[in-house]
């Protein structure tokens, strides 16, 4: 066992739910508050952190932010955050509202992941049981919706190192696995140049749409997330503490790799 | 020994054959037998008779015979004498005759003699008188071919001066007929020398047939000729010997003129229903009022009909009988009637798709058969007739396809008029909500889906004017089944189904569905059941009956429509569950993440928003109720309205509650007891498909209800007083919800789940006394 000792305490004017480390060298963290988004700076030599920005998300009172998410492109100098049935993204920058998708939810988002692969892809996930899939570029509507879950949505995952398999978990006590590869960054469909075993290829593709159905959970799962060493293995969390770790079928690894 | 069936039929036929032979013989032979023994025969053989009777008779019999033999004879002989003398007589008197005869013709032979001798001495005479006169006859003969010479000369001398007379006159018909007498009598001249007196006449007589040809010519430049003046002027022409092929394209030419005048009128009239049509034109535009439909065909298609059917008669009698007199004149002809019938035909089209909604059936209806008619009419007469006619039934049919079209959107329109009338209706007594007054929900719903078939079926029963049986293209099979069929069933009537079902379906949709009222869904989700039901089945068959369609392949069949119809009133029931559902769940998440539960006071009583939930159920359970049949709830289990308290203190919930307060510092058993309990609950699926019962429906809604109340108390953390404030909370619902519910066992599985998580998220969970729960809710 190793001795822990504290490195840095992190100081906030609000309550903070959650916080994430910056995406491409842990040299920042993200925490999210009720009411506001904090960016600490850490430098690791001293062992001591400072508020680097703070950032107000405009909103009602009652609504406190449900989420945020790191932008891995660009430097992760954007930072989205979920808030009522919008989803903001914050240019770190300056600290301003840079882009907003109004609306994304017709209740509440409750999650929100950005498509590793592409930048301006973006999924949500919330209580009108909806998943739904947006270019923050356009973000009037949606570019694909799931509705395969039966009650509130809690968590939206994309594969780190295959962007067509999204990870879902829902208070209906499932954890999805469903491909979206109409949106993913890998080839879809006949972009590929159709050779003599162009229709064999085609069919052993992976389309869209569910892929399987994790029902070992027997309340709300709120958590689910894919491992960071293995692309192929997932787990999920739900209210009674069940943790259940799961692996992608292996006909679909097959589809994808070969 | 039996020979062959066959062969032995075949021999038998021939031995009866031979039988017959030989007995044929013997029957005339035994005829003539007895021939030889008759008195009367001329084959009578008296030794035979006599030799016979003598064999075969007794003697009584023979001296009988005898006698009776001898008077015959007597009476015989007696007979003969008077004929013999009787012959006598004549014989001598006819000699006598002979005998004055011949003294008679000899008398009459010289009479004959001398009549010869007189006839020969006539015919001396005749030959003498006619050798007199020969000379004289000869000189009467020359004297009269003089006379009619001169006659004839006296004709051509005369003939530029009456020539010119009739023209100047305008007797045309004269003039030609001079003229063309003149040409036969110089052509029987014409080898003759030419005098210097013919030669001035045929100048003069040519002058003036020039004269007549421009005339006439002139007179068919002018509009204003009747047919019968024009008809006459070809004749004429056609008699000079004037190119049939130039005076063609002139007949076509003004008959073109002639009818593009009443094309101008019709195109003006078209115009002027479209002016008509627009409103937005300035009034002085709208000053002449269009002829209705019906005149328009009666009068001024008529009129152009009967027109150009003249034109074709007397063009056809000019050029085409009996045989054509230029070869190009029936083509002619026929591009002619093609190009004006088209515009006819463009023009009578332009004008029926003027004809708007609110025009009668009836009124349309008669000016297409009336328009059909004259086609028909007229067909005789044009060249490719028939084709007209089956364009003109191509009209109609878009006519009444059009028309069709126009009560689909008339039956749509009045669909909105109607669903913004129950909207408005339904909104107006929501602001005072008072639970006395009887909800107008069944009511509207009665008028709404009344009103809805009535339309539908006066549309159809109007639409029926188009195939009545004294319309001449109304009996058309052809025209009939598609109308029906097509027309009708699938586009009017069919179409307004479909048309109703996507309405219904626009409520669900998220962008629509937000604004519309519930109420509205749920009358909606009860219309399409009804129609389901009964409606759908009940119009289809109103309408196959009143058209007669019994061959229904290729339609829309009823399970289709009607599976649409329950689907959207699913849909709709679903939306409607889902909308009060989620009203109902914002308030109870609102009334959990706004409190702050860590320092809660000691519960005093039920909190109003609970009861607000109740309340707002149980508006929603009489709206529902007023529309929706109970259905089947598990009743078997309470009978009186007491016991709805017992299942949470009878002996399991007591337990339950005992374990939570023993177990309740520890949270894994905690958490062992919920997760056993959960081994055997099913789970729960909160925004499946509801029934269409009142039970299933409230049921849908609580479910959707307690699930936010669970997910919102999970996220927050709790004291001790704060845990007890949802326990009273939670009673309460028990105690108000259950009447609503199909399966208690449901309500309390969400509850405790409720219960449950609270006290996990609970850092001193210690529950109240039950009697303490009960009588602050029995305060409440």
């Amino acid at each position: 066992m190793w001795g822990l000792t504290l490195a840095t305490a992190l100081f906030s004017s609000e309550d903070i739910s959650s916080v994430q480390w910056q995406l491409m060298d842990g040299s920042q963290l993200l925490g999210v508050g009720e009411h506001q988004l904090t960016v600490w700076d850490l430098d690791t030599g001293r062992g001591a952190a400072a508020v680097s920005s703070e950032i107000p998300c405009p909103g009602r009172a009652q609504s406190a932010l449900t989420g945020a998410r790191w932008n891995p492109h660009q430097c992760c100098s954007q930072v989205a955050a979920a808030c009522d049935t919008h989803v903001r993204g914050f240019d770190l920058r300056c600290g301003q509202q840079a882009w907003t998708v109004e609306n994304a939810d017709a209740q509440l988002v409750r999650d929100l992941d950005f498509n590793p692969n592409k930048q301006y892809y973006l999924a949500t996930c919330g209580d009108d049981c909806r998943v739904k899939f947006w270019d923050i570029r356009k973000p009037t509507a949606p570019l694909k919706v799931l509705v395969d879950h039966s009650h509130w949505v809690w968590r939206v995952r994309f594969n780190h190192f295959h962007d067509q398999l999204v990870l879902t978990s829902s208070s209906d006590w499932r954890v999805l696995l469903t491909s979206a590869a109409s949106l993913s960054s890998e080839p879809y469909g006949h972009l590929l140049d159709d050779d003599d075993d162009g229709p064999a290829q085609s069919g052993a593709q992976l389309a869209d749409g569910q892929l399987a159905c994790c029902e070992e959970h027997e309340d709300s799962v709120y958590a689910a997330e894919w491992s960071s060493a293995d692309p192929w293995t997932y787990a999920s969390l739900s209210f009674d503490g069940r943790l259940v770790v799961s692996r992608v079928p292996r006909q679909v690894k097959y589809k994808i790799l070969l | 020994m039996a020979a062959p069936g066959g062969s032995s039929d075949a021999q038998r036929r021939a031995r009866n054959a031979a039988l017959k032979d030989y007995y044929g013989c013997k029957a005339s032979s035994e005829m003539a037998d007895n021939d030889l023994y008759n008195l009367n025969s001329p084959h009578f053989n008296p030794d035979m008779y006599l030799h016979q009777l003598i064999k075969e008779s007794s003697l009584t019999d023979l001296m009988d015979t005898e006698a009776n033999i001898y008077k015959q004879i007597q009476s015989l002989d007696s007979e003969m004498q008077t004929l013999v003398y009787e012959n006598y007589n004549k014989f001598i008197s006819a000699t006598d005759t002979i005998r004055k005869m011949k003294v008679d013709f000899k008398k009459m032979e010289d009479e004959m003699e001398r009549l010869a001798e007189n006839m020969t001495h006539i015919t001396a005479f005749s030959a003498t008188v006619s050798d007199t006169l020969q000379v004289r006859r000869d000189e009467i003969n020359k004297l009269s071919n003089t006379h009619v010479m001169l006659k004839k000369l006296q004709f051509l001398f005369e003939l530029p001066a009456q020539l010119k007379d009739a023209i100047d006159k305008e007797n045309y018909k004269q003039a030609v007929e001079y003229h063309l007498q003149s040409e036969r009598v110089l052509e029987q001249y014409g080898t003759a020398p030419d005098t210097a007196s013919l030669q001035g006449l045929r100048a003069e007589s040519a002058q003036s047939i020039t004269r007549l040809v421009a005339a006439l010519q002139d007179r068919l430049q002018d509009d204003q000729a009747t047919p019968e003046q024009i008809r006459e002027s070809v004749q004429l022409l056609l008699q000079l010997g004037q190119p049939a092929e130039a005076l063609c394209s002139r007949v076509i030419a003004h008959a073109q003129r002639r009818l593009a005048g009443d094309l101008a009128q019709l195109t003006s009239q078209v115009e002027l229903a479209r002016a008509a049509a627009d409103s937005d034109r300035p009034a002085e535009l709208r000053l002449h009022l269009p002829k209705d439909v019906l005149e328009f065909v009666d009068v001024d298609c008529s009129s152009f009909l009967s027109n150009l059917s003249l034109f074709v008669t007397s063009y056809k009698e000019l050029f085409l009988e009996p045989k054509s007199r230029c070869p190009e004149a029936a083509s002619r002809l026929s591009d002619c009637v093609r190009s004006q019938m088209d515009s006819l035909l463009s023009a009578v089209d332009s004008r029926l798709s003027l004809e708007s909604a609110a025009g009668g059936v009836a009124v349309l209806a008669r000016a297409l058969d009336r328009l059909y008619r004259r086609l028909q009419a007229s067909a005789a007469v044009l060249p490719e007739g028939d084709a007209y006619v089956r364009a003109g039934m191509e009209l109609i049919g878009g006519a009444t396809e059009r028309r069709c079209r126009q009560s689909l959107s008339q039956l749509c329109a009045h669909l909105q008029q109607s669903l913004s009338a129950v909207r408005q209706a339904l909104v107006v007594p929501a602001p005072a909500p008072s639970s006395a007054e009887p909800p107008p929900l069944a009511e509207q719903l009665a008028t709404f889906l009344g009103g809805l078939a009535e339309q539908i079926r006066a549309a159809v029963t109007d639409l029926k004017a188009f195939i009545q049986p004294e319309l001449s293209f109304g009996v058309q099979a052809r025209f009939r089944n598609t109308f029906c069929r097509q027309h009708v069933r699938e586009t009017v009537v069919v179409g307004f189904f479909r048309h109703f079902v996507e309405t219904c379906r626009g409520f669900c949709d998220a962008a629509g569905g937000e604004k519309t009222s519930p109420s509205v869904l749920l009358l909606l989700s009860r219309a399409c059941r009804d129609l389901d039901t009964s409606t759908v089945h009940y119009l289809m068959n109103f309408v196959d009956d009143l058209l007669r369609i019994e061959d229904k392949s290729g339609l829309t069949p009823l399970a289709d429509i009607n599976s649409e119809v329950r689907a959207a009133g699913q849909q709709l029931i679903n939306h409607f569950v889902r909308v009060q559902g989620l009203a109902v769940s914002q308030m109870l998440r609102k009334s959990v993440a706004t409190r702050d539960w860590q320092h809660a006071n000691e519960p005093r009583s039920v909190r109003s928003v609970m009861k607000r939930v109740v309340e707002e159920l149980a508006m929603m359970d009489a709206q529902v109720g007023s529309v929706y049949e109970e259905g089947a709830a598990r009743w078997e289990q309470h009978n009186s309205s007491d016991s709805s308290r017992r299942p949470y203190h009878g002996p399991g919930s007591q337990r339950q509650r005992h374990e939570w307060s023993s177990y309740a510092p520890s949270q894994v058993d905690s958490g062992l007891v919920a997760n056993i309990q959960k081994l055997f609950s099913e789970r729960i699926e909160i925004f499946a498909p509801v029934e269409f019962s009142k039970v299933s429906i409230l049921t849908g809604i609580i479910k959707i209800a307690l699930k936010t109340l669970l997910e919102c108390v999970r996220l927050k953390t709790f004291s001790k007083f704060g845990l007890q404030q949802i326990q009273v909370d939670v009673y309460y619902l028990q105690v108000n919800l259950w009447r609503f519910i199909a399966d208690e066992k449901l309500l309390h599985g969400l509850l405790d789940e409720v219960l449950g998580s609270a006290i996990h998220r609970c850092l001193q969970p210690a529950l109240m006394e039950f009697s303490v729960v009960e009588a602050l809710c029995d305060r409440g």
